[in-house]
């Protein structure tokens, strides 16, 4: 039984389409990988799995938990275990990281029928989450994501992943702009919260991160389709060969 | 002569403050100076007034506006809105009238006394430090025409006055329930060297109309905190001329913190008077309903090495509206002056408004003086990412308003944490209030 199903899913921005018939069936447990030149739609594809307002569905549908995932708002996808790492990911002047991961916590705990987190308890969790992820006191005491550099933010996505545990999660390049120690400290993160129930979609430019993050499918996203699907061998493929076979640009 | 369309402002006049004939006799003629300035203005003022172009007040006129009396103190028990979470002594003033069964003792080195025993005492030189009613603008000489009623609270030189100093302004319904008006007035003196926080509430209880006027007196080396926190009800009006004057090394903080009240004017005119004296004037306001909040602050740079920093943050809701005019104006000789002002506007509906004018007015040429303001709507992109966070629209919106408002507060209350979570509750209880009657339609 697949966690997440999407059939044939066409979406368009302003009326230009850029989804033109996305299929991909992901089990619990699995990891897919998605690869593909600028432009292709992958960041479209997230934004959708979230919630986005801004897209056009014109076709097609996402079945997340035998669920409508299409019909719910983004906080309900949140609070039902959807999670998005942000290529870019947002400034919040204002409110910390500390604070905002307590707002986000407590409000899916709420969704959930759920009372709010023991305060101690929640200091615990951020305490042991940080560590993991090499993140600093000090970037918990600022504004999420205000003045972070490149690596600090995708750090911090993780971070919030590692703390809202959800069931399925979707990484938009979380690698890019890590330099290789960074982008082991995110594989690991990624690889510790891996389990039977979870599924995760990740996003890359890079065949490297799925040397930490090993895959168990690879796609290649090109003109707003599935052009292809393999193995983890696929991935090494199109490090030799680029994307150009797929009539888009070329490898990085 | 009766100026123009303002009669309801008049017609009360001989109703005003404690009887004439035990006053000294330059009380009267201050009062009839007030008076005659009011009528040469032509009274209200109106949006033709170039500093009253964005803020009516003619619709208030109309209204049967009565003077408050000595019955309206009778209130027993003291609110607890507000900034009054803090601890500290208290000078109650009910619509305008002091309140000594609600106020509690100065500690050593602070005086307070009601203006009607100070004018009865003509005590330590008050006529000189009361501010030229021949100067004042139209609102703030019906004021002086008014004088009467109010406080003076004195901080001695050298004084560490510990504790905030509250002056608490409640106006509460009349026994007859009619609209009351007052005219209340404030006089704070920071004698030299003294370090000192007043903190001011104007708390709305009733249908009111509030023409209040404050003078500030920072002088050699003192320093004053103010905080002028205004919350209550929509059907309280509240409009007040201040003037600080900061002598030689004073310096003059001020954090106006405004999340109710209907229509609000402060109007703040520092003269930096000696060398190296500074002025820090923040504000944090709210406006939603139909509620309208000016802030309209004048700094003279008249001495060399003066600084002054205007901060202001509105969040403008419904059909609320916000103006802020911010001028800075440097003499000439007053070299090495450092002026910036700052106003930040976040728009929640589309039928909110702000208006904003900065000026800047440079008669010296080594200065730095600068000013900056936008005015945006809460950014989409943030807003998905916080729901894909969890939060529901109602909450993350909160949020964002809370943390746009908490960078002011911040800057404001730096060094005061106890007025930085007064404060910030006050903001919380704005958003719970809006969120209820937002449930409710
Ligand atoms: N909000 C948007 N408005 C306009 N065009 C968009 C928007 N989002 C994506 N696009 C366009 O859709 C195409 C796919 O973009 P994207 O999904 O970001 O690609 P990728 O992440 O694969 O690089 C691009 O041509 C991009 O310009
Ligand atoms: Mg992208």
């Amino acid at each position: 039984m697949a966690l997440i199903e999407i059939h044939d899913l066409h979406a368009a921005v302003h009326g230009k389409p850029i989804l033109r018939g996305v299929s991909l069936s992901i089990a619990p447990g699995e990891v897919h990988a998605i690869m593909g030149p600028n432009g292709a739609g992958k960041s479209t594809l997230s934004n959708i799995i979230a919630g986005r307002p801004d897209y056009e569905i014109t076709g097609g549908s996402i079945t997340y938990e035998n669920r409508d995932l299409l019909a719910l708002a983004p906080e309900e996808r949140a609070a039902a275990g959807i999670f998005l790492a942000f290529q870019y990911p947002v400034e919040i002047p204002g409110v910390t990281t500390t604070t905002f991961l307590k707002a986000a916590l407590n409000a899916q705990r709420k969704a959930r029928g759920e009372g709010e987190v023991d305060v101690m308890q929640f200091l615990k969790l951020i305490r042991e989450k940080t560590q993991q992820l090499g993140v600093s006191d000090d970037m918990l005491k600022r504004p999420l994501n205000v003045g972070f550099s490149g690596g600090e933010k995708k750090r911090t996505e993780v971070l919030q992943m590692a703390v809202l545990e959800p069931r399925f999660a979707v990484l938009d390049e979380t690698d890019s702009g890590l330099d290789i120690d960074a982008l082991k400290i995110v594989a690991g993160g990624v690889n510790a919260l891996r389990s039977a129930t979870r599924a995760f979609l990740v996003i890359t430019h890079y065949q490297r991160l799925l040397d930490s993050i090993i895959p168990d499918y690879v796609h290649v996203l090109a003109g707003g389709r599935i052009v292809r699907s393999g193995t983890r061998e696929l991935a090494l493929e199109l490090e030799a060969t680029g994307y150009a076979p797929f009539g888009q640009g070329s490898a990085p | 002569m009766t100026p123009a369309g303002t009669p309801d402002m008049l017609s009360f006049l001989d109703h005003r403050g404690p009887q004439t004939a035990a006053l000294p006799a330059w009380v009267a003629d201050f009062r009839a100076a007030g008076l005659a300035r009011y009528q040469t203005l032509g009274g209200v003022p109106t949006p033709k007034v170039e500093a009253w172009k964005y803020t009516n007040l003619r619709p208030l006129t109309a209204l049967p506006w009565r003077p408050a009396t000595g019955e309206d103190v009778a209130l027993r028990v003291l609110p607890t809105d507000g900034l009054l979470s803090i601890a500290g002594p208290r000078l109650v003033l009910v619509n305008g009238r002091f309140a000594p069964h609600l106020s509690s003792p100065l500690p050593d080195g602070v005086e307070g006394e009601p203006l009607a025993e100070a004018l009865l005492n003509d005590s330590g030189g008050l006529e000189g430090l009361l501010p030229t009613p021949a100067n004042a603008p139209a609102m703030a000489a019906l004021n002086a025409a008014w004088l009467g009623h109010g406080l003076v609270v004195r901080f001695a030189a050298g004084v560490d006055a510990g504790l905030p100093v509250h002056v608490v302004q409640i106006f509460a319904p009349a026994p007859d329930g009619a609209p009351v008006l007052a005219h209340p007035f404030l006089m704070v003196l920071a004698e030299a060297g003294c370090r000192a926080t007043v903190i001011e509430s104007h708390i709305g209880r009733a249908p009111a109309f509030v023409n209040g006027v404050c003078a500030l007196h920072i002088e050699t080396g003192a320093s004053l905190f103010h905080v002028l926190a205004q919350s209550g009800s929509p059907e309280t009006n509240a409009i007040g001329y201040a003037t600080a004057t900061v002598a030689k090394g004073g310096s003059y903080r001020r954090f106006t913190l405004t999340t109710g009240l209907g229509l609000v004017r402060n109007e703040l005119a520092v003269t930096l008077a000696g060398a190296g004296a500074e002025c820090h004037l923040y504000g944090a306001y709210t406006a939603d309903g139909r509620r309208h909040v000016d802030n309209t602050l004048m700094v003279d740079h008249a001495a060399p090495a003066t600084l002054s920093r205007q901060v202001f943050k509105g969040v403008l809701d419904d059909q609320g509206r916000g103006v802020f005019q911010g001028r800075i104006g440097v003499h000439p000789g007053a070299q090495k002056s450092d002026g910036h002002q700052l106003h930040k506007a976040l728009l929640l509906s589309p039928k909110s408004e702000v208006d904003c004018k900065p000026e800047l007015e440079i008669y010296a040429d080594d200065v730095k003086c600068s000013h900056g303001a936008t005015t945006g709507e809460m950014d989409e992109d943030t807003l998905f990412y916080l729901r894909t966070r969890g939060l529901d629209i109602p909450t993350a919106r909160a949020l964002l308003i809370e943390a746009f408002l908490d960078d002011v507060i911040d800057q404001a209350t730096g060094d005061a944490p106890m007025v930085s979570v007064a404060a910030r509750a006050m903001v919380s209880a704005w958003l719970a209030s809006r969120r209820e009657r937002r449930n409710q339609t």
